[in-house]
């Protein structure tokens, strides 16, 4: 829709330092891809574009993975058994225990996908031939967080009571009647509504401002390389910060798909048991 | 530690403490939205909007000191019992 409208951009490769033209910053326009396909369902157009492949090739990838390494368990497990072993126990003793406890295990295969979902989405922006993270467009997230939001809403009601639930949420024990008045809307937005949304932000930020950092010293790269002192020392270190960012990156994504799903289990953990 | 509780001591503090920005975010929001509503009604909005704000983030860390000194242990172990009853 957006890309109709807005002309897509492309950075001149002949734009360079001496050449007369300005810096060509890259702006939001490099999330808006030209799509691949388009695809006609239902009278309605779909374009899909690159970031619906890698999406798909993701989720393929991962599947594959699993399904390879847990296809024949044995009790001596091979290198592949021993990844995918270790992958769970990550998620199972680092994540849900610890914030869950023991009641968390049958929700160990929930996280487990969120986790490995995120992280394949992330780890997009750095691979070569793909770098662009599927995260770093808003929908992606904002669809994670509504899942999440209607699985803690869901268990919340149900092993708390539909009203019992929210009052258990406004009312943390302890407090002077009079404050609860004060704090009690307080409560409410934070854990029904600015839950979902900082979810969604924070992971979503974090891509786009990663994917745009990366641009940024990539072009520059480009840019000033040219026979002359400020060129050679620019371009040298624009790729230099290139190749740190990138690593820096590839921190960032695991970290965020890590902080998502350990919220996740923390929501889940604050709709089992009332907070108090 | 506390190895009797299905779950880690300490794992409450850390799920409150997720929580301290939501909170903060929701008291600007639901006071910052409140005292700009008054403030429309009174013919100054933008004054209302500034001391909603304020309110608003006074409440919610009042809210997440209250809420993080509940979960260190119960009330009545809490420094100022002790002190109060020696």
């Amino acid at each position: 829709m957006l890309s109709a409208v807005l002309p897509q951009s492309e950075v001149p490769t002949d734009c360079h330092l001496n050449s007369g033209c300005g810096f060509p910053a890259p702006d939001a326009s490099i999330f808006e891809l030209d799509p691949v396909v388009t695809v006609t369902l239902f009278g309605q157009q779909f374009d899909v574009t690159k970031i619906e492949m890698l999406l798909a090739l993701g989720s393929i990838l991962i599947m594959g993975f699993f399904l390879l390494a847990f296809r024949k368990p044995k009790l001596v497990p091979g290198k592949l058994q021993s990844v995918g072993e270790m992958a769970y126990l990550f998620i199972r003793d680092g994540i849900s225990r610890e914030v869950i406890g023991k009641d968390g295990d049958r929700f160990v295969p929930f996280l487990f996908s969120i986790f490995f979902f995120v992280w394949i989405a992330n780890l997009w922006g750095i691979i070569p031939g793909a770098q662009i993270p599927v995260t770093s467009i808003f929908a992606y997230p904002v669809g994670l967080a509504l899942m999440v939001w209607c699985v803690y809403m869901f268990l919340g009601i149900k092993h708390q009571g539909p009203i019992k639930f929210f009052t258990n949420m406004m009312f943390p024990p302890g407090m002077p009647t009079p404050i609860y008045f004060i704090l009690a809307p307080i409560e409410l937005i934070s854990n029904v509504i600015v839950r979902p949304v900082t979810l969604a932000i924070r992971l979503f930020a974090n891509m786009f401002a990663g994917h745009l950092l990366l641009t940024v010293f990539t072009v520059a790269a480009f840019y000033l390389a040219s026979p002359s002192v400020i060129g050679i020392l620019g371009s040298a270190t624009s790729f230099l910060m290139t190749v740190i960012m990138t690593g820096f990156e590839a921190l960032i994504q695991g970290l965020q798909a890590y902080i998502f799903t350990l919220l996740t289990a923390v929501y889940i953990a604050g709709s089992l048991h009332a907070d108090h | 530690m506390n190895d009797t509780t299905e779950t880690p001591a300490g794992t409450a503090t850390s799920n409150a403490a997720w929580s301290v920005v939501n909170h903060m975010i929701a008291g600007i929001l639901v006071y910052g939205g409140l005292g700009w509503m008054v403030g429309l009604w009174l013919g100054y909005p933008q004054q209302g909007l500034a001391v909603g704000v304020v309110c608003g983030l006074a409440a919610s860390t009042y809210l997440v000191v209250f809420r993080l000194r509940q979960l260190d242990g119960p009330p009545a172990a809490s420094a100022d019992d002790v002190e109060r009853s020696a």
